[in-house]
């Protein structure tokens, strides 16, 4: 009963409804039906009556409609900085530190979702963290359950989220989303936020820089398979210039 | 007395049963576990190799003992000597190996209120219990401990109850280690069946984790200096029972891996 459930809400892809408040690029799924067998008009008048609802009523009245919600968007897009120089001083936070758990949130708007992981502090490069320190970064994407069985996913295409257990440089800054009470309990003090998405994150594998960014991207380009050394250092010296002249 | 002392075997046997069906909301009819929680569905602390092979890793505690330690080592060969069906190799934790994991896939804890004696697999699928009583029987019956354990490291990779003669998830009659019953145990050993079992379980929690509960993407990574790999990741979205989720991942799978620039 369960898996047939599964089967009938898995084909669900909604796009289009969340572009402004995310300010990623939704990625359209032309052709895909809601439900197998249901026609194009039949989808559309419910992708109009679901878009309409998230409007009104965000991913809670979104999913009561069919039973869930799935929201698709590209996370390697919009990615404005290109140089090191310009991510470290546009991050009030960057740490190295390891992913220690991990959970979904729906925003006090209704309208977000979120994964906040909580964060172990192993090394501060920038602001007041200290090594040993925990600390909050909640990033868009996650999925939510509701009390009547439906359920609301936002899925990040193009960006592999960070998974417990992993060690990351991360470039940080306040969350410009809206946590709930319960959000804002659970959290280690202040809510941080990527500060430009994929390119705030940078995985290290034995003692190896992975940039979340594509690839092609400068900073990937740049720091990418490099000595984790080299990052830090960089990091770490441009910190200290904006200390020396803080109105470049 | 003769009564009393089977309403403690039924009572035992009772409170070891519920306590594993704690963790089984699929059993005895079904062959697999059913959590995507399940150790060998998650590559946190474990990891997995170009031939496919699953590493599951597992932590016990310092002070445990060397005769408890042989049981589980005993329980481990059994389940590695069919690695070739399962494609699962269960292998002590190594920090930082080989990549930036902090802990084991799953630890071995002391634990089991309510229990006379046996074990379990807690919910989340990141913690096998052994219970205070099983522990202390590790020197004079160790090999049926190890049947013990042997059917508890099958609950980590999704392997439900079974009522199958033969098989190491058959549910045993009672576990009382303060009685002696535990003498009567077969000590059971993984059957080739089981292993076939296992196969098909860890084949399906994966599938239905990554179909219905999260994702797949792939994506390039520096696990050395130099030397990329491209990867995908196979994700789920696990109920964490307060309204919430957690995130999972289900596989690491090397598509292509080299040296220099990356192509992808």
């Amino acid at each position: 009963m369960r898996h047939s459930i599964f089967a009938l809400v898995v084909a669900v892809i909604v796009v289009g409804a969340a572009e402004p408040l995310f300010h990623f690029t939704v990625t359209a799924q032309q052709g895909q039906r809601l439900v197998p067998g249901r026609s194009a008009a039949e989808d559309a008048e419910i992708r109009r009556r679901r878009d309409d609802a998230y409007n009104k009523g965000g991913f809670k009245a979104a999913a009561a409609i069919t039973g869930s919600y799935v929201v698709a968007m590209s996370g390697q897009h919009g990615n404005n900085a290109t140089s090191l120089a310009f991510l470290t001083t546009h991050s009030p936070v960057i740490v190295v530190g390891n992913v220690v758990s991990n959970r979904t949130w729906l925003n006090a708007s209704g309208n977000e979702i979120t994964t906040d992981y909580e964060i172990f502090v192993e090394q501060s490069l920038k602001g007041a963290y200290r090594a040993g320190d925990s600390l909050t970064m909640s990033v868009i994407g996650g999925k939510v359950g509701f009390e009547d069985g439906s359920w609301a996913e936002v899925r990040v295409n193009n960006l592999v989220p960070p998974f417990t257990g992993e060690r990351y440089v991360l470039f940080l800054r306040p969350t410009a989303s809206n946590p709930g009470p319960e959000q804002r309990k659970a959290a280690r003090g202040p809510i941080l936020s990527p500060s430009f998405q994929a390119l705030s994150l940078y995985k290290l594998m034995n003692g190896a820089v992975s940039p979340k960014a594509f690839t092609k991207h400068p900073l990937a380009v740049a720091y990418g398979g490099k000595p984790e050394r080299r990052l830090l250092d960089d990091v770490l010296s441009i910190v200290e210039d904006e200390k020396e002249h803080p109105t470049r | 007395m003769q009564m009393m002392r089977l309403r403690k075997v039924r009572s035992v046997t009772f409170t070891l049963v519920g306590l594993c069906i704690l963790g089984s909301p699929i059993r005895l009819t079904a062959q697999c576990w059913g959590e995507a929680s399940a150790a060998v569905a998650r590559t946190n602390g474990g990891y997995v190799t170009g031939d496919g092979i699953r590493h599951v890793t597992y932590s016990i505690p310092s002070g445990w003992g060397s005769e408890i330690r042989a049981a589980i080592e005993a329980a481990v060969n059994d389940w590695n000597s069919k690695t070739s069906t399962t494609k699962v190799q269960f292998e002590p934790f190594q920090p930082g190996f080989p990549n930036a994991n902090s802990a084991a896939s799953f630890q071995f804890e002391m634990g089991g209120t309510g229990m006379n004696c046996g074990g379990y697999v807690a919910g989340d699928g990141q913690r096998l219990r052994l219970h205070s009583n099983l522990i202390s029987a590790a020197g004079q019956y160790s090999g049926q401990v190890a049947q013990v354990i042997g059917h508890e490291l099958g609950h980590t990779m999704n392997l439900g109850e079974s009522t199958d003669v033969g098989s190491i998830m058959t549910v045993p009659g009672y576990v009382d280690c303060n009685s002696n019953a535990i003498s009567s145990f077969p000590g059971t050993s993984p059957s080739q069946n089981d292993a076939n079992n296992a196969a098909g379980c860890i084949n399906q929690i994966v599938q239905q984790g990554a179909q219905y509960n999260g994702g797949e993407q792939s994506t390039t990574e520096w696990p050395l200096c130099e030397c990329w790999e491209y990867v995908r990741y196979i994700y789920a979205y696990v109920a964490n029972g307060q309204g919430g989720y957690s995130l999972y991942v289900l596989d690491r799978i090397v598509l292509d891996s080299g040296c220099g620039t990356p192509p992808y």
